[in-house]
């Protein structure tokens, strides 16, 4: 065992000093060769400690956050950021980052090595929150900040992150890029607004509105403001939402002019309901999403589509006669949609028992709306044989 | 595409999983493939080059790897090898699950606690590791390993006064475990652990060795280790014949100089150990030192003079030399009391059975006859 190494303490004391060196270094400018083999004196007794089976993880510890409390992102020569940091990650939430406007390669060093490191050093949520914090504060650079971004979405793990973090990320991402927007490389900015939202978009599993559709602060209205129609249009249709108000869907198109396609329509339905097993939404709830759909689809005056819609509530014979409460009440269509619309409910409904079929005859007796759509159901053999049948079991 | 963070997280979780294999199959067969931990080391290195920082996940996996380990079952190489590449694995393990005489196996846990004493683990742990690992090997080469890398870690490290307290202690206890054993050399032993019992004292820590663990330093083969023990530590007296037993028992004391130094005069601490000292002059026929004694006990506290008083009052048997030199101390006290606080004392040799001793001291004395007289007319 040689002197260096008879104890830890030791070995800490020295690691310690050692940083000191280093931090000395740079803080006077020196050249980066002088640096450099000071780090590399380090790593050596470093290995050397290793090697003795010494534990040098909070020795190292210390002595990188040393050296991260010294480095000012702002004031440092970007080559010489760039190995400290990659040699010394542990150092990275000390450093100061208030003046990474100065030095936008440094700072785009930093959020490289922020996310490689966010795993054991900082958590997820915080790391990304850091790196958007300099971008928006600090970096006036589009393209630098559109890099950063994609390293922010290249970093999404799989898991164990909240949709609250993506949610947020997806709000703050688009901010940044909405004040960028002006700028001589605007064609990058809308490209990247573009991939930003959908990407998250596509993150986000929610089942209900999250404040997207507020109209003040909302993503979707101030995309649209903002000219970003095909966009605005790809994040409703991409984004898992459930109605929160049976008008929304007709709101949103009233208000916007969004209106998504029978496709796009049944499969939300389906994503809501089959892609999120942890979140287990309730059937119940997404009737309400259902039947928001189809009045809107019935004000239209639509005459197909409502099948694929019904048919997502096979296995719920009560969902039948939710849907059908709901869509009874203040609707109006002409008698073409509607005949469609009770022609795909009263096939959903045979499948049915006979139970269900007259409860749901109740239920349709209640409104003028659901009185048309009997009438229009009796127009069709298949649908009066079980009115039929209905009624005489009463 | 995938991403260059993306595979820093698939390259981590490889790490994790080997770490993992390492771990579950020194748990399973009490051994480890090593291509597998050149695997492990090589993958964290390259982590490393990359500025990948793999400490915290490296932590985790060396304390899986810790408490999968036997030491009793293990193969020595293969288990110092372990250790190199886990140092802090060396928290995590039973030490207690080491063989009796697996002094080899032994060596290689003590260097790997010692070295990361204090940056793996805490010393204390580190020192209870020891303990355990001392007294399950339970050989006597090992232990004065043991003591002597104490002493070295002492002579590099700035202890607190408490660490070397229980330092101290472990190493007492340690020497106690091997006094049945019959023709083991205890000269080495002595000095080791003399030299750590001097550092306790060097340091002005307040270690308190118990007075049983001195006596039976004294009476095990160990008894230099007693002696330096009760040269250089203070303790608290549990009685007043602590000083005395142990001069009579073992024919051990400090000298009178380091012996008042080491006391605590504060009230509720000195009177044990004032009054002990005064009975081990007494005992060894020692003239001149009382009034130094009683002077430290007054200027704190009457009440405190008072019980010392009390305590070794009982104790002169005869009306030596001694006692005259400790008799003269007692009244040169009482002489400077007032009148009330005089009667008390004086009313104390009254009911006390040596005290005719006292009253028939200050009677033939020339400096005291007035105090005994007036003290008397009193009455």
């Amino acid at each position: 065992m040689t002197n260096h190494l008879k104890n830890a303490l030791t070995v800490n004391g020295q690691l310690l000093y050692l940083a000191k060196c280093i931090s000395t270094l740079i803080s006077d400018e020196a050249p980066f060769e002088v640096i450099d083999e000071s780090i590399k004196e380090y790593f050596q007794f470093f290995e050397l400690a290793n090697q003795e089976g010494i534990c040098t993880f909070d020795g190292h510890k210390k002595a990188s956050a040393y050296i991260g409390s010294t480095l000012k992102l702002g004031e440092i020569n970007p080559i010489i950021f760039k190995e400290v940091v990659r040699r010394f990650p542990h150092g990275l939430t000390q450093i100061g980052t208030s003046s990474a406007h100065k030095n936008p390669e440094a700072a785009l060093h930093y959020i490289s090595a922020s996310f490689k490191n966010c795993a054991n050093q900082f958590d997820y949520e915080s790391s990304s929150r850091h790196a958007l914090a300099i971008a928006k504060r600090a970096i006036h650079d589009p393209s630098l900040v559109i890099t950063m971004l994609n390293h922010v979405k290249d970093s999404f793990p799989e898991h164990d992150v909240s949709a609250q973090v993506y949610r947020t990320l997806l709000k703050d991402m688009c901010n940044i890029l909405f004040e960028l927007r002006q700028s001589e490389q605007k064609s990058l900015i809308d490209s990247a607004i573009a991939e930003s939202v959908i990407f998250l978009a596509n993150k986000i599993k929610l089942n209900s509105n999250n404040g997207f559709l507020n109209p003040e602060h909302g993503l979707l209205p101030k995309l649209l403001g903002l000219g970003y129609f095909d966009t605005a249009n790809a994040l409703f249709a991409n984004f898992y939402y459930s109605a929160s108000d049976l008008d929304d869907y007709e709101w949103m198109y009233a208000e916007y002019g969004l209106l998504l396609s029978d496709e796009q329509m049944e499969k939300r339905l389906k994503n809501i309901f089959t892609d999120d097993p942890h979140s287990k939404v309730d059937l119940s709830i997404l009737a309400f999403s259902a039947a928001s759909m189809i009045k809107l689809k019935l004000k239209l005056e639509h005459v197909e589509g409502y099948s694929p819609i019904l048919e997502i509530f096979n296995d719920d014979s009560k969902c039948y006669l939710r849907l059908a409460g709901l869509i009874n009440k203040d609707t109006k269509s002409s008698s073409v949609a509607i005949t469609s619309y009770a022609d795909a409910l009263f096939t959903s409904v045979r499948r049915e028992s006979t139970s269900t079929a007259k409860e749901l005859l109740g239920v349709l007796a209640q409104s003028a709306f659901g009185l048309q759509v009997l009438e229009a159901a009796k127009a069709s053999r298949a649908s009066a044989r079980v009115i039929i049948n209905s009624e005489l079991s009463l | 595409m995938i991403s260059a963070i993306a595979r820093v997280e698939r390259r981590r979780k490889e790490l994790l999983a080997i770490g993992d294999s390492i771990a579950h199959q020194i748990k399973d067969d009490c051994r480890y493939d090593r291509a597998m931990l050149v695997d492990y080391l090589r993958l964290r290195q390259m982590l490393g080059e990359m500025g990948v920082c793999t400490d915290a996940l490296h932590a985790n996996i060396s304390e899986e790897v810790g408490g999968a380990i036997n030491i009793g079952r293990m193969h020595s190489q293969l288990f110092e090898d372990l250790l190199k590449a886990f140092p802090k694995a060396c928290e995590r393990i039973d030490y207690a699950e080491i063989r009796m005489g697996d002094v080899r196996a032994a060596n290689i846990c003590i260097n790997s606690i010692m070295l990361n004493a204090g940056s793996s683990f805490g010393f204390l742990q580190a020192l209870n590791s020891i303990n355990t690992l001392a007294r399950h090997v339970s050989d006597p080469d090992f232990t004065l390993l043991a003591i002597s890398m104490l002493n070295e870690y002492a002579d590099c490290n700035q202890l607190s006064g408490i660490s070397l307290q229980d330092v101290v202690v472990n190493v007492a206890n340690m020497l106690l475990m091997h006094a049945d054993d019959k023709g083991i050399s205890t000269k080495d032993m002595d000095k080791c652990a003399a030299r750590i019992f001097a550092k306790g004292y060097d340091k002005k820590s307040p270690a308190q060795i118990r007075y049983k663990t001195i006596d039976d330093l004294l009476s095990s083969p160990f008894k230099l280790a007693g002696i330096s023990a009760y040269k250089y530590l203070n303790f608290l007296p549990a009685n007043t014949d602590t000083y005395l037993d142990l001069y009579q028992d073992h024919g051990v004391y400090g000298s009178e100089a380091s012996d008042l130094d080491k006391i605590d005069w504060a009230p509720s601490n000195s009177v044990f150990p004032a009054a002990g000292l005064i009975k081990l002059k007494l005992a060894k026929g020692d003239v001149g030192g009382y009034s130094e004694i009683l002077n430290r006990v007054a200027d704190r506290n009457h009440s405190s003079l008072e019980q010392v008083i009390i305590a070794t009052s009982a104790y002169p048997k005869a009306f030596d030399a001694a006692f005259e030199s400790y008799a003269n101390a007692v009244f040169s006290q009482v002489s400077r009391m007032n009148e009330r606080s005089k009667f008390k004392f004086l009313a104390l040799f009254e009911s006390n059975v040596n005290g005719a001793l006292f009253q028939k001291y200050a009677r033939e004395s020339g400096k005291f006859s007035r105090l005994m007289l007036n003290h008397e007319l009193d009455i």
